[in-house]
């Protein structure tokens, strides 16, 4: 294996091209004079190849394995000897004793033999599960440890989930998304089946589902009783005694067993125990969302993407340890300066606002914030609150490759910037390239509202894209021509670099800088953790 | 007293074994065939030509070989019987550099340990990738859906998609690398 450097990008576009079977007849010869006499380039072809293989074969594998959990689990057919070894024999026999062997590692090519060129089998098999045979995924998971049965795979984070499908959780915490977007959170111990496209079985354990909109009328039911999502979030425990115990943190839900039925608001809960249902002592305590994004873990949310740089104010402010809190410095530009460029110092955040790196060392103003990233790829994203004054269009981040350009849509070459303006709208711009999310998208001021701007610059043409996102939702992405690499010699916040007056006027807080571009799923996990419910994470029901 | 197994049960053994050597070096053998033989269906026939005469050959191997080695050597036949035989319309290397590649391919050693580093490498270095691309990479490989459907249902375009795949798969390989390095002195 070799070391890939910018220097191989071109011969990565072409060994990429031959792999994924995009590679034009007359560009072979091209490929091959990159490769001719270059070992490391031979050794970069070989590796991305196998790789490639490496690669089909893990998932393939683990959807294999999916399916035969699935056909033996919910036992769907006669026993199992009858037409996987069928197809095991008829393919040893007849067809490829190749295939037979490489299906060892990979046993999805059986499968697809044993239904693709045996139909006389086919009828009398269960069908390979189809999308709708699906119903969630493993959307997360912290310290997850398994109970699992003889040569059952661990469940993993990308695993989707089939209907019928048991999963027994040992310890630790498990998040599942419903496919209606409906998101369960298992605490372990715990077993829980999906049943169904918006239902699951708790037979042990707690869970706290999130409902959907989408999918309201979600169903958990446990072997004593049956709850029913009416607009809501609640939790579900089901003990030793196989009582079902239902809180409800939100909306109302509808409890019912085969001999009561009843309705539970916002606060309530309730046990079913026999055919009854009695009032809950409010005791049992649920965790509603992961310990690592309880409120507190703000910044831990922001390291966890791995910052270039990262300031808040934990050293200024009292930001009450990783938590978010809206507070932030108020940088209001009072005095305009007109040489305000990188030789003269820059004012545009005033000077005495003192801003401390998150690991409490050396303060920095916002004058001088990290540099040294570049416009290939990356993030920012921050916390700001506009003031109801100041000019219509107002700078957020200004970051530039030699102090030289203007923020300007056309001019701005070898900067990159952020701003908002009071109509609502608010963009990035890169090397020129713009993007402006529409009027009216930001709400009124004096709101605290978490701005995020990627930007992924690929070699190939319209291939780079850049995003917008507003307080986690993304708000437009666009697909455009590959700007100009460079790096950033300068960056501030708060005005840019010419002399006008597109000063913030407003307060921010939790400014990280990314190296890479985010997730959608990142970003939004950051607006997630800071808007969590200020209550400890772990909640407790109460009547 | 032990119980002595039969030549059934031998052969059995012996079967297992076998198809557990050529599972460990499935991408080995796989990946080379596809770098030599660019057309993906040829490539999969010469493989599966090349798995038949392993097994047929399997009385011959000399465990005291290194499988993988023995394996590729066949798949190098294989593959110049291939080129042998066709009419060459598809786009092809010429014989110099199938006979570098295979020349290059042919000279790493990789032992069981180094197999297994290996694939424990891959599934390491996959978590360290972001979450949107590692979805990326399942729902491209995972079979159920084209390129070209995935960058739909993204609302971008195949060559974007593919632009990324190149992206994550390069991220790997570095992974890769580091971590085999550290752990047997080579990537």
């Amino acid at each position: 294996m070799v070391v890939v450097d910018s220097s191989s990008q071109n011969l990565l576009d072409l060994v990429a091209a031959a792999c994924d079977g995009r590679l034009a007849a007359e560009r072979v010869a091209e490929l091959e004079q990159a490769l001719l006499a270059d070992p490391a380039a031979q050794d970069l072809y070989l590796d991305y190849f196998r790789l490639d293989t490496q690669l089909s074969a893990l998932w393939q594998e683990q959807r294999s394995r999916e399916v035969l959990d699935r056909i033996e689990k919910l036992q769907l057919v006669e026993p199992a000897y009858s037409w996987f070894d069928r197809a095991y024999d008829f393919i040893s026999h007849t067809m490829a004793l190749s295939l037979l062997i490489a299906g060892l590692f990979c046993t999805i090519v059986v499968l697809s033999l044993a239904v693709i060129s045996m139909p006389e089998l086919t009828n009398r098999s269960p069908k390979v599960p189809s999308r709708d045979d699906y119903a969630a995924r493993i959307y997360d998971s912290q310290d997850a440890a398994w109970n699992l049965t003889q040569g059952q795979a661990e469940p993993q984070w990308k695993d989707d989930l089939l209907i019928g499908q048991p999963l027994d959780l040992a310890s630790g915490f498990v998040r599942i998304r419903y496919d209606n977007g409906t998101m369960v959170l298992l605490e372990g111990p715990a077993r829980f089946t999906v049943t169904g496209q918006n239902s699951g079985q708790l037979l042990r354990g707690k869970l706290v589902a999130r409902v959907s909109k989408e999918a309201t009328g979600f169903i958990v039911s446990s072997l004593t009783g049956t709850v029913t999502d009416l607009g809501t979030e609640f939790g579900a425990y089901v003990g030793p005694s196989d009582d079902l115990e239902v809180a409800v943190f939100d909306g109302k839900v509808r409890l019912e067993t085969s001999g009561e039925s009843r309705e539970l608001g916002v606060g309530q809960s309730a046990r079913v125990t026999g055919n009854s249902v009695v009032q809950g002592d409010g005791s049992t305590r649920f965790a509603r969302v992961l310990p690592r994004e309880a409120p507190g873990a703000y910044s831990l949310c922001v390291l966890a993407d791995k910052p270039l740089a990262y300031y808040r104010l934990s050293s200024i402010v009292d930001e009450k340890g990783d938590r978010f809190t809206a507070n932030g410095v108020r940088v209001a530009f009072t005095t305009p300066q007109p040489g305000l460029n990188r030789s003269n110092g820059f004012a545009g955040v005033e000077d005495f606002n003192r801003w401390a790196n998150f690991d409490g060392g050396e303060s920095s103003t916002l004058t001088e914030l990290k540099t040294g990233w570049n416009s290939n790829a990356g993030t920012i994203s921050y916390w700001v609150r506009a003031d109801e004054d100041g000019h219509p269009t107002q700078t957020h981040l200004f970051a530039s490759d030699d102090g030289d350009g203007v923020f300007g849509k056309s001019v701005s070459i070898g900067c990159i910037g952020t701003f908002a303006r009071k109509d609502g709208s608010f963009g990035f711009s890169i090397d020129g390239f713009q993007i402006d999310a529409p009027a009216g998208t930001i709400g009124a001021p004096l709101a605290w509202n978490h701005f995020a701007f990627t930007w992924q610059r690929e070699a190939e043409p319209a291939n780079s894209t850049i995003a917008l996102y507003l307080n986690g939702e993304l708000i437009k992405s666009v697909t455009t021509e590959p700007w100009t690499e460079f790096t950033i010699a300068a960056t501030r916040f708060g005005k840019e670099q010419s002399g006008n007056s597109r000063i913030f006027s407003g307060s921010l807080d939790e400014l990280a800088l990314f190296a890479e571009a985010l997730s959608a799923e990142a970003i939004q996990q950051q607006v997630a953790v800071a808007k969590a419910a200020s209550p400890a994470p772990i909640e407790s029901s109460s009547e | 007293m032990a119980k002595r197994i039969s030549d059934i049960e031998f052969a059995e053994l012996l079967r297992l074994h076998f198809a557990e050597l050529l599972r460990l070096h499935y991408a080995r053998v796989l990946g080379f065939v596809r770098a030599m033989v660019l057309d993906a269906n040829d490539a999969q026939d010469v493989f599966q030509e090349t798995v038949l005469a392993l097994w047929q050959s399997q009385e011959s191997f000399d465990s005291e070989r290194e499988f993988g080695a023995w394996a590729v050597g066949i798949a190098r036949h294989k593959i110049f019987d291939y080129f042998k035989s066709r009419r060459r319309e598809q786009a092809h290397f010429s014989d110099a550099m199938l006979e570098i590649l295979a020349e290059r391919q042919s000279q790493r050693s990789e032992d069981l340990d180094y197999l297994q580093a290996r694939e424990r490498a891959l599934k390491s270095c996959l978590e360290t990738v972001q979450a949107s691309q590692r979805e990326l990479l399942r729902r491209c490989y995972e079979g159920n859906e084209s390129v070209a459907e995935v960058a739909l249902s993204m609302n971008r375009t195949p060559g974007s998609v593919y632009s990324s795949l190149k992206h994550v798969r390069v991220k790997l390989l570095e992974c890769m690398r580091k971590r085999l390095e550290g752990e047997h002195g080579r990537g």
